[in-house]
């Protein structure tokens, strides 16, 4: 079964007394194991889709499944606590916290079961990440943008969920930090049967990436 | 990293930030801390000296009013007044404030045979007396004298009044030990006044009195059976501030001392039957007496056959506390144009240098609070928006709103609690300095005598104690006292919690998808 889907649905603006679509019904799911990619000319709405998925806005029609449950009755604040992971393209981490320490916002906040050695797993996720312990404890505005990204990445890992969101995360780092951003995403997917939805620009990504669908005038449609 | 870590860090390490809130929440918890200090202050000053002025009331006619009344109306006033009419004074006293009630027919007799305690001199050619002294005499209706009551004097010898001699007019009476030792009187002999009127003498170059051939005298021996002796009371303050009093009010203590001395005791009963009879034996030898014009003397005539009698009443009341209910009751009780003094009522004559500062600093603290409330609310709200994305950040990682608040409320009360504490002390030492120089400003402006009140004579009557501005003022005294900790506390703490409002409105606003994507 699909790790998230989406069934029949439906998002538009409202103009004045038009609707303008950005998704019409829209089903497309999405299974634990895979890298994919989502493309699309700028304005197109990738990124609505994906706060959508993400539970930071609801759908106008039709329904965001996890694990077949409608989110909506899961609860958008509970689903984000607990089922996703979320990385932007501008990091946006908590400037006057360590990198560990940023790591550990989410596991305050989560009601998963985490194991209670949290700094360490902390210290851990960085690590695997590429981030080395002397790094992790600086105070993140001393850090690279790749460092942050990264950084960012470790605690979108943080609460253990399944499903890894992220929106251009390599919009504003160099082609050689993106090559290795990607590898960690293919490791998230098919190391650690993660379900790894990334939206870019980058046709190098999307063709590293086992599904791509691409979303034109409101319809996303799978790119062979 | 709970919102409790974060808000630590937070603090701790956006020191520039942390430093802005502590600056302005320390400046204006400086202004806020030393109004409330004055406040007090100011309030225990009022509290110690009216604990210290007693409760006691009496009534009198408001003389400042009576000024616009025409002389009808002042006429009727009179008439009207509970000074008059016993029944209203009576009334008074049965409200359920008044620990003890008496009242008094005052009269005054001049004698000459039978010779006054003079007052003491105490440098020569300070003061000289002219004419010599007379016997006042108060009227009473109680066992236990008014006097007594109030601590003014203290029966040394023999008893007071019994029922049967208050109801009957027997003429007995309480003296001073002093005069009953000058007199060689002792308990159950009887003491002659030799009451003397006299009229129409003449005023000697030298100052000295002389008779003419217009002289008239009345001479009517008043028989009183002596049935107790009493002493003067000193209280510790009137013998301690003597020479201050004498100084500023001229009122001369040992005049007073010797007054108290030439008081006869005496029931209501017999005073009136003594008053009666007295003018009417004068009235019989010398009609007119004091020469009035015809018209005027024709009148006071009629009014003598109503028998109108003054009685001065003196309340004691259970509690200082109940002052101002008991003057609201009892003014619905009395004439329209009496007022009741009461003993604490003294206070606001002298206390005008600190009711001005009491003002002030009532009219700070509220502009203040309001200002703080403003200025943290902003300061809060500019910080905020500049953590928009952070705030955005624990939004999307489904923080509650609640925690996301109470970081920012942990963070905003632990700077304002290390200011408010810091603030406690240095408002203290502001309100120190700025009550000073408020006095001294003040204390120039007012120069109030007390001796010109229009009431001093009752307020003299009605306790032993009487306040100056100077008492208040070296009453007057900033302290760290727990109080003022705590209402400042209270007080700080709400302003700051009531300022974190308007910036808890803006995050639960907040959108998280519009900032984070
Ligand atoms: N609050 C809004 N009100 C009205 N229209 C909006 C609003 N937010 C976004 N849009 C419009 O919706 C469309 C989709 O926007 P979205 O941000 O999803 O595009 P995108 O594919 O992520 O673009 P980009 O590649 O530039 O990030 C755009 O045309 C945008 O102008
Ligand atoms: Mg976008």
């Amino acid at each position: 079964m699909a790790i998230i889907a989406t069934e029949d649905v439906n998002y538009y603006y409202q103009d004045g007394d038009q609707r303008r679509y950005i998704l019409k019904d829209t089903s497309i799911s999405f299974d634990k194991g895979k890298f994919y990619t989502i493309l699309g000319q700028s304005g197109s709405g990738k990124t609505t889709f994906l706060s959508l998925l993400s539970a930071l806005d609801a759908p106008k029609e039709g329904k965001i499944l996890y694990q077949g449950k409608d989110i909506r009755n899961i609860g958008y604040e509970n689903f984000r606590r607990n089922n996703v992971g979320i990385i932007f393209q501008s990091y946006n981490l908590i400037p006057y916290l360590t990198a560990v320490e940023n790591v550990m916002v989410p596991m305050a906040i989560t009601e998963n079961k985490l194991p209670d050695n949290q700094k360490e797993v902390a210290y851990n996720l960085l690590d695997y990440i590429g981030i080395v312990k002397s790094k992790s404890d600086r105070q993140v505005n001393q850090l690279s943008g790749g460092e942050q990204q990264r950084v960012a990445i470790a605690r979108a890992l943080a609460t253990n969920v399944d499903v890894i969101l992220a929106d251009e995360p390599t919009g504003n780092l160099d082609e050689g930090i993106e090559q290795e951003i990607v590898a960690i995403f293919k490791k998230l997917a098919h190391e650690h049967d993660k379900c790894v939805i990334v939206v870019t620009h980058s046709n190098e990504i999307a063709q590293q990436s086992d599904d791509t669908y691409i979303l034109r005038k409101g319809r996303l449609a799978r790119y062979e | 990293m709970n919102f409790w870590k974060r808000a630590l860090a937070s603090v701790s390490r956006r020191k520039g930030k942390s430093l802005i809130l502590f600056a302005v929440v320390f400046i204006l918890g400086n202004v806020i801390a030393g109004a409330i200090a004055i406040q007090q202050s100011t309030n225990n000053v009022e509290k110690n000296i009216k604990k210290n002025l007693g409760a006691s009331a009496t009534i009198s006619i408001d003389y400042e009013a009576m000024m616009n009344l025409t002389e009808d109306e002042s006429e009727s006033a009179f008439k009207e007044s509970a000074l008059t009419n016993l029944a209203m004074t009576k009334q008074v006293g049965e409200l359920p404030y008044v620990a003890y009630f008496d009242y008094t027919v005052p009269s005054y007799f001049q004698t000459e045979k039978l010779k006054a305690i003079e007052p003491e001199e105490e440098e020569e050619g300070t003061v000289s007396y002219g004419g010599g002294m007379g016997f006042t005499v108060v009227g009473g209706n109680t066992e236990e004298i008014a006097d007594q009551k109030k601590g003014k004097i203290k029966l040394v010898e023999g008893r007071s009044f019994s029922e049967q001699e208050l109801s009957s007019g027997k003429q007995v009476g309480i003296i001073s030990k002093t005069l009953a030792e000058q007199e060689k009187i002792a308990i159950g002999d009887k003491i002659i006044f030799d009451r003397v009127s006299r009229t129409g003498e003449e005023f000697t170059d030298d100052g000295s009195i002389k008779e003419t051939e217009n002289t008239k005298t009345f001479v009517k021996d008043i028989p009183v059976e002596i049935i107790g002796l009493f002493d003067v009371q000193q209280t510790e303050n009137k013998g301690k501030d003597k020479e201050k009093d004498n100084q500023h009010y001229f009122v001369d203590y040992n005049y007073q001392l010797a007054e108290q001395k030439n008081t006869v005791y005496m029931p209501n009963e017999a005073v009136m039957k003594i008053e009666k009879e007295y003018h009417r034996s004068l009235e019989e030898e010398y009609p007119n007496f004091w020469d009035f014009p015809e018209e005027e003397y024709q009148k006071m005539k009629d009014e003598e056959a109503e028998e109108t009698t003054y009685y001065q009443p003196f309340f004691m009341l259970k509690n200082p506390e109940d002052a101002e209910a008991f003057r609201k009751e009892a003014q619905a009780l009395i004439g329209k144009h009496d007022k009741v003094l009461i003993s604490s009522d003294q206070f606001e004559s002298v206390s005008g240098p600190l009711s001005g500062m009491s003002k002030i600093s009532g009219l700070v603290l509220y502009v203040a609070v309001g200002a703080s409330l403003l200025i943290v609310t902003l300061v809060i709200l500019l910080f905020l928006r500049d953590r928009k994305h952070e705030l955005g950040v624990y939004l999307s990682l489904g923080e509650k709103r609640v925690k996301v608040i109470g970081q920012i409320v942990v963070e905003v009360m632990i700077i304002s609690l290390v200011a408010i504490t810091l603030s406690v002390f240095t408002g203290n030492l502001v309100a120190d300095g700025v009550s000073s120089s408020l006095i001294a400003s003040q204390e120039q402006t007012e120069n109030y005598e007390m001796y010109s009140d229009p009431d001093f004579y009752e307020f003299q009557q009605l306790g032993t104690e009487t306040v100056s501005q100077e008492d208040v003022i070296s009453a007057y005294e900033v302290k760290l006292s727990a109080s003022y900790i705590v209402t400042f506390y209270l007080v700080g703490t709400a302003t700051i919690l009531l300022s974190t409002i308007v910036p808890l409105i803006y995050i639960m606003r907040l959108n998280p998808k519009k900032i984070m994507m």
